[in-house]
C-alpha cells in the first residue's frame, strides 16, 4: 500500500521508534563526504583546522591539552576528516522467502520492511545506500547513493519486486530457487571500495558455501551484517495433522505426519542456526537471527543499540 | 466355537472401518506449502520405522476392538478347550415329552407329534454314551419304570417308539419338578431338562407354578423345544349337556352340544348325533364364529331301559381329529322306585297320612308309570333293601330308634335320598335326638317347635317364596299364585339354617323355612315342615302338589347323573351304592364291583369298606366305562363316558416370555425349530459363554489404544504459536512522521 507521502514498506511508527538511532560503521570505511565514519584517507583537512568547544560526547582523543593548560577550558581540535558510509543491502527474494504461517508477514515482506527502514536511516545520516536483490541470479542492482531521490527509486523498485513475487504466491506455486553463495561471490568482486554489506536472507542454501562467500566479503575488508530471517513456524514446526508439504522453491512434495518428524526437524533447524551463528562470530560478521513474529523495528532498535554500545 | 446370534458376525466387517478411514485420510491430506523440505526429509528418514510400527499397532488395536465387539455380540461359546471348562463330562438328561391331546394337531408342515418325536430322537442322537437319560411323558398311565435315568439309550428309544398321543391335559411344571428331583439324585456334572411341547397355554396352568424352587439348589437348565407351527383351521366339541325330566325310558332328553371355533376363522360345520351306533339326527349348518363358541340342541328319547351310548360328532376333517367327537351315556330305568314309609295302615285309605302322596307319585296306581311306589311301615326299615329305592319318603313317622336311624343314614351316605314329611307324630325334641344318634346327618336342620294357626279365620300361613333357581322348582316361577295359594295351618319350625350345610327351597310368608335340602355323602335329606294331608295344609288339594312331587322325585333320582361324564385321566368314583349296613361284607379277595373298559376288558374292583367309596384311576382311554356292583341283589349298572379334556382343544399358545417366570429367568432356552436343537445342545454341553471374556478383551484393547493414541497426542503438543504481527505501517497513528518522510517522497 502506498500513500501519497510514504512508501509501502516504510512504516512511520517504526521510524519514530528508530529516529534517534544511527547506523555507524564499526570499521574504517571509504567515504566521499564528511560523515560519522572514520576514513582511511588524509585529505585537505587532515591537518588542524580549528578549535571547537568540547561538548559532551566528544572523543577525548581530540581534546587540546595545551589549550586546556593555557586557558583552563576544554577545546577539541578538528583536523582529521570524517567520511560518509557506503552501504549495500543485499536482499534474498527466492521462493522460500515467500513463506508465511497463518496471517503473519511473508519473510520477503518482513525483509522489505527491514530494508526500507535501514535505507532510510542511512540516507538520513548522509550515507550512501544501494540495493541488490537476487534469487538464482541478481535481479536488481542499484549502486549506493545518498540522495533522497535515489531512496525513493530504491523503494519503488523494492515494492515492484515484492509485488511481482507475491503475485505468484499461490500455496503450491513453484518459486525461484536460490543461489546465494555464487551471488555473494559475484558481488564481493564487484564492490571495490570498502563498504557495509547488509545481507537479508533465510540462507536456505549450502551453509559452507555461504560462509565461504561471506569470508570473501571480509577478505575485501567489507563489514558484513547478516539478518537471518525465519518464520516462527519454521523454527517450531507447529503442524499437527498429516499433510502433504510442498517445497516453495523446488515444488517437491512430501507426505508427513508432523508428530513423528517434529523433534528431528527442530534439532536440524537449531543446528542450522547455530552453524551460522558460530561461523559469523568467527569471521566477525554481525549475525542477527529473527523471525517474522518479532516486530522488526524492535529487533532493529535492540540491534543498533547493542552495536553502538560496542 | 459356536455362536448364539451368528448374524452379528457380519458386524466383523466393521473392522475394515479403521483401515478405510486411514486410507481416506491419506487421500484427504492437506497440502501445505513450506519453505524448504531439506530438514523434513531427514526427519522422515529417521522416524519412518517408528511411525510405521505405531500406525500398524494403532490400526490393529482399533480393528481388534471392533472385531471383538462383533464377536461378543454374536454370543460365542467355546468348544476347543471344553475339557478345561468341564464340557467333556457326562450329562444327565431328562426328556419331558408332551403327549397331551393337542399334540395330535396337524399344523402347516406336519403333525406336532411327529415333530416332537423327531426332536426327541434328535436330542437322543446328540447324547454321548456316557450320558444317562430319562423320558417323562405328561399324559397316559404312570410308568414307574420310566421314572429313572438310564445309561442305555436304547431303552428310551424303545419306549419312545411305543408312545402315543393321549387325551388328557398336560401339566408340564409338575413334570419339570419331577425331572429336577430325578436330576438332584444324579452325580453327573452336567444336568439338562428338555421339554418338547406345543407350548399350549393350558399345559402351564399348574399349582406348581406357585411353588418356589428349593432354596440353595442349583437348578438345571431347561430347553424348551417348541413344535407348534402355523395352525390350520379347527373346530372342537367341548361339551355335551343332557337334560331330561327323569332318568326313565320314554322321557324326552335334550342334548346340548357346545362347539368352540377356530381362533381366526368363522366356520360352518354339521354335527350328528348317534345313539347306540344309530344316527339319530344331523344338525343343520352351524356357524361357529372365530374365537367363540356355538351351541346346538338335539331332542330324542330312548324307549328301552338300560344303558345307552351316545356320540356327538363333528362332520368333516380339520386340524385336530381328537376333539371332533364326544361320548355320553344314558342310564334309563324302567321307572323310579320310591318307598313311602307311613306310621300305620288305616282301614279308610284316605285317612292315611300318605294317601295324597302315593296318588300324586303314581296316579295310575300300577307298574306302568314312571314312578313305582312301595308303601311300607316303619318295621320294614329293618328288612327292606333300601338300596333298591331311589328315594324314601318318611311320612309323619315317630322318631326312629337308633339302629333304624343309622341304617337310614348309611343309605343316604351311599347315594340315597330321604324326604321327611311332618305330621302329628313328629316331635321336635325326639327328632333332634334321633338326628343326633345318626351323627347329625339325618335332618337338614334342628327342629324347634310345632306352630299352629291360632284361629280358623285367618287360615294360617301361605307359601311366600320358593327358590326358582333350583332345578326342581324352576318350573313354578310363574304364576306366583301357584305356590302363594298354598295355605299352611300347622308346621314344624326349625332353627336358623346353616347356609354352608343346607339350603332353603321354600319359605312361608312369615319367613320360616318350609322345605329344606341338605346333601349328605352321595345322597341328600329333605325336610318338609308341614304334612301332605289336609289336616295341616291345603297343599294336597292345590294344583302345585302333583307336579311338585313329580319334579322333586325326578330331580332326586337324577342327581347322580352328572357323575356320568368325566375327562380322560380323572378317576371314576366307585360307590358302594345303597350298601346295606345289615348285609354281610364280602370276604377278603371278593370283589365288590366289576368295570367294563371301552376295549371290552373287565376289571374287578373292591370298594373301601370304611368310606364305601373308591375310584378307578386308569381312565386314560376315552370311551364308555360300565360299572356293575357284584353284591347280591344289587343289579344296578352305571356308565361313565370318558372324553377328551375340553381344555386340550388346540387353542391359546403360550408365549415363551410367559413361561420364563414359571421356570426360572436364567435357566430357560427356547428352540423354535428342530434345527436349533443341535446348536443349543452344543452351547449347553460343549461350551461356556465367551461374551464376558470378549468384552473384557475389548476393554483392554481400548485402554491400550487410548494409551497409544494419547502418548502420540502428548508428543504432538507444540508450544502454541502466538501470532505476533510484525509492526505494519500505521499512518494514521503517527501523522507527524509522514511529514518527516516528505523529503524522501517521490516528486
Amino acid at each position: 500500500m502506498k500513500r501519497d507521502t510514504g512508501y509501502r514498506y516504510l512504516d512511520p511508527a517504526a521510524l519514530a521508534r528508530l529516529q534517534n538511532m544511527s547506523m555507524v560503521a564499526r570499521g574504517v570505511v571509504e567515504g566521499f563526504i564528511s560523515g560519522l565514519h572514520s576514513s582511511p584517507y588524509k585529505g585537505f583537512s587532515v591537518e588542524f583546522a580549528e578549535h571547537r568547544e568540547y561538548t559532551r560526547g566528544d572523543n577525548l582523543r581530540f581534546l587540546d591539552w595545551r589549550m586546556l593548560g593555557r586557558t583552563d577550558r576544554l577545546y577539541v581540535k578538528q583536523y582529521e576528516e570524517e567520511t560518509n558510509l557506503k552501504a549495500q543491502i543485499i536482499l534474498d527474494t527466492s521462493g522460500s522467502m515467500l513463506y508465511r504461517h497463518g496471517r503473519a508477514l511473508t519473510k520477503l515482506e518482513y525483509s522489505a520492511y527491514l530494508t526500507a527502514i535501514l535505507a532510510l536511516l542511512m540516507t538520513r545520516q548522509q550515507d550512501a545506500v544501494g540495493l541488490t536483490t537476487f534469487d538464482q541470479q541478481i535481479n536488481l542492482d542499484m549502486p549506493a547513493r545518498t540522495s533522497p531521490r535515489h531512496f525513493g527509486e530504491m523503494m519503488r523498485q523494492l515494492e515492484g519486486i515484492c509485488a511481482a513475487r507475491h503475485a505468484n504466491d499461490t500455496p503450491t506455486a513453484k518459486g525461484a530457487a536460490t543461489n546465494i553463495s555464487d551471488t555473494l561471490h559475484r558481488l564481493a568482486e564487484r564492490f571495490k571500495r570498502r563498504c557495509l554489506i547488509i545481507l537479508i536472507s533465510d540462507l536456505y542454501d549450502e551453509p559452507d558455501e555461504i560462509i565461504r562467500a561471506l569470508h570473501h566479503f571480509r577478505h575485501k575488508h567489507h563489514e558484513v551484517i547478516l539478518f537471518h530471517v525465519f518464520d516462527r513456524a519454521e523454527i517450531e514446526f507447529p503442524f499437527k495433522e498429516t499433510a502433504r508439504f510442498v517445497d516453495l522453491e523446488t515444488g517437491e512434495r512430501l507426505q508427513i505426519d508432523p508428530s513423528y518428524v517434529r523433534d528431528e526437524y527442530r534439532r536440524q533447524i537449531n543446528d542450522f542456526i547455530e552453524f551460522y551463528r558460530a561461523s559469523c562470530a568467527e569471521c566477525q560478521i554481525d549475525y542477527v537471527m529473527t523471525h517474522t513474529s518479532v516486530a522488526y523495528d524492535l529487533m532493529l532498535s535492540r540491534y543498533l543499540s547493542r552495536r553502538c554500545s560496542l | 466355537m459356536s455362536f448364539a446370534v451368528p448374524l452379528f458376525l457380519l458386524a466383523m466387517l466393521a473392522a475394515l472401518i479403521p483401515v478405510l478411514l486411514h486410507m481416506i485420510n491419506l487421500q484427504k491430506a492437506k497440502t501445505i506449502p513450506f519453505s524448504t523440505l531439506r530438514f523434513l526429509r531427514l526427519g522422515v528418514e529417521k522416524t519412518r520405522r517408528r511411525k510405521y510400527l505405531h500406525d500398524i499397532l494403532l490400526l490393529a488395536f482399533r480393528a481388534a476392538a471392533l472385531l471383538l465387539i462383533a464377536l461378543a455380540l454374536a454370543k460365542p461359546t467355546v468348544t476347543h478347550f471344553g475339557g478345561l471348562l468341564g464340557s467333556g463330562d457326562a450329562s444327565a438328561v431328562v426328556l419331558i415329552l408332551d403327549n397331551s391331546s393337542s399334540m395330535s394337531t396337524v399344523d402347516v408342515g406336519g403333525s406336532r407329534w411327529e415333530a416332537a418325536l423327531a426332536a426327541t430322537y434328535e436330542i437322543l442322537d446328540r447324547l454321548d454314551q456316557r450320558d444317562s437319560v430319562a423320558l417323562l411323558l405328561t399324559c397316559g398311565p404312570p410308568r414307574p419304570a420310566l421314572d429313572q435315568l438310564y445309561q442305555n439309550l436304547e431303552v428310551v428309544r424303545e419306549t419312545l417308539a411305543e408312545c402315543r398321543v393321549r387325551y388328557e391335559k398336560a401339566d408340564l411344571l409338575s413334570r419339570i419338578r419331577k425331572a429336577e428331583s430325578l436330576l438332584q439324585d444324579s452325580s453327573a456334572p452336567n444336568k439338562e431338562i428338555y421339554v418338547i411341547t406345543d407350548m399350549q397355554a393350558v399345559s402351564w396352568d399348574s399349582s406348581m407354578a406357585a411353588e418356589p424352587a428349593p432354596a440353595g439348589q442349583e437348578l438345571p437348565p431347561v430347553v424348551l423345544v417348541d413344535v407348534h407351527r402355523e395352525t390350520l383351521a379347527n373346530a372342537a366339541l367341548i361339551d355335551v349337556t343332557l337334560q331330561s325330566a327323569g332318568p326313565v325310558a320314554g322321557m324326552p332328553i335334550q342334548a346340548t352340544v357346545r362347539l368352540q371355533g377356530d381362533l381366526k376363522l368363522d366356520q360352518q360345520r354339521h354335527v350328528e348325533l348317534l345313539i347306540d351306533d344309530q344316527t339319530i339326527e344331523t344338525s343343520p349348518t352351524i356357524t361357529i364364529p372365530a374365537a367363540a363358541t356355538a351351541e346346538h340342541s338335539f331332542n330324542f328319547t330312548v324307549d328301552q331301559p338300560g344303558i345307552h351310548t351316545g356320540v356327538v360328532r363333528l362332520r368333516g376333517d380339520d386340524a385336530c381329529g381328537n376333539d371332533n367327537q364326544r361320548l355320553f351315556a344314558i342310564s334309563a330305568a324302567r321307572n323310579i322306585p320310591v318307598a313311602v314309609i307311613k306310621p300305620n295302615e288305616h282301614e279308610i285309605s284316605y285317612l292315611e297320612d300318605s294317601y295324597y302322596l302315593e296318588r300324586a307319585l303314581n296316579p295310575v296306581g300300577g307298574g306302568d308309570w314312571a314312578i313305582q311306589v312301595d308303601s311300607l311301615l316303619p318295621g320294614a326299615l329293618t328288612s327292606a333293601p333300601l338300596r333298591d329305592y331311589a328315594i324314601v319318603f318318611c311320612v309323619n313317622l315317630p322318631a326312629l330308634d337308633a339302629p333304624y336311624a343309622a341304617r337310614l343314614r348309611d343309605y343316604v351316605r351311599g347315594g340315597g335320598h330321604v324326604v321327611w314329611i311332618c305330621g302329628d307324630n313328629v316331635e321336635a325334641g325326639l327328632y333332634n335326638g334321633m338326628n343326633q344318634s345318626a351323627g347329625g346327618e339325618l335332618l337338614p336342620v334342628s327342629l324347634t317347635r310345632r306352630r299352629e294357626s291360632e284361629s280358623s279365620q285367618d287360615g294360617g300361613w301361605n307359601i311366600g317364596w320358593i327358590d326358582v333357581a333350583h332345578p326342581a322348582l324352576a318350573a313354578f316361577a310363574q304364576p306366583q299364585s301357584l305356590y302363594q295359594s298354598v295355605l299352611v295351618s300347622k308346621y314344624i319350625a326349625v332353627d336358623a339354617v346353616d347356609q354352608s350345610l343346607a339350603k332353603v327351597l321354600a319359605k312361608l310368608d312369615d319367613g320360616d323355612p318350609l322345605l329344606i335340602e341338605r346333601p349328605v355323602g352321595s345322597g341328600s335329606v329333605l325336610f318338609l315342615g308341614t304334612s301332605v294331608h289336609v289336616a295341616w295344609s291345603n297343599l294336597p288339594l292345590r294344583p302345585l302338589f302333583l307336579p311338585l312331587l313329580a319334579r322333586l322325585t325326578f330331580y332326586l333320582a337324577d342327581a347322580n347323573a352328572a357323575q356320568g361324564q368325566l375327562s380322560a385321566g380323572n378317576p371314576i368314583p366307585i360307590i358302594d351304592h345303597n350298601s346295606d349296613p345289615g348285609a354281610v361284607e364280602p370276604d377278603d379277595g371278593q370283589r365288590s364291583h366289576e368295570l367294563t373298559l371301552p376295549d371290552g376288558n373287565i376289571v374287578r374292583l373292591d370298594a373301601e369298606s370304611d368310606r364305601q367309596r373308591s375310584s378307578f384311576a386308569d381312565t386314560h382311554e376315552i370311551g364308555i366305562y360300565r360299572l356293575r356292583s357284584l353284591r347280591q341283589g344289587d343289579p344296578r349298572e352305571r356308565a361313565f363316558a370318558v372324553n377328551l379334556d375340553p381344555h386340550e382343544v388346540p387353542a391359546a399358545i403360550s408365549a415363551a416370555d410367559r413361561i420364563t417366570p414359571l421356570v426360572g429367568e436364567d435357566r430357560l432356552l427356547v428352540c423354535r425349530d428342530v434345527n436349533e436343537i443341535e446348536s443349543t445342545i452344543r452351547r449347553l454341553r460343549e461350551g461356556r459363554s465367551l461374551m464376558e471374556l470378549f468384552l473384557i478383551a475389548v476393554l483392554i484393547v481400548l485402554i491400550a489404544e487410548a494409551y497409544l493414541a494419547n502418548r502420540r497426542v502428548e508428543q504432538e503438543q507444540p508450544d502454541e504459536l502466538r501470532e505476533v504481527r510484525s509492526s505494519a505501517p500505521n499512518y494514521r497513528r503517527l501523522p507527524d512522521q509522514l511529514d518527516k518522510l516528505s523529503e524522501f517522497a517521490q516528486p
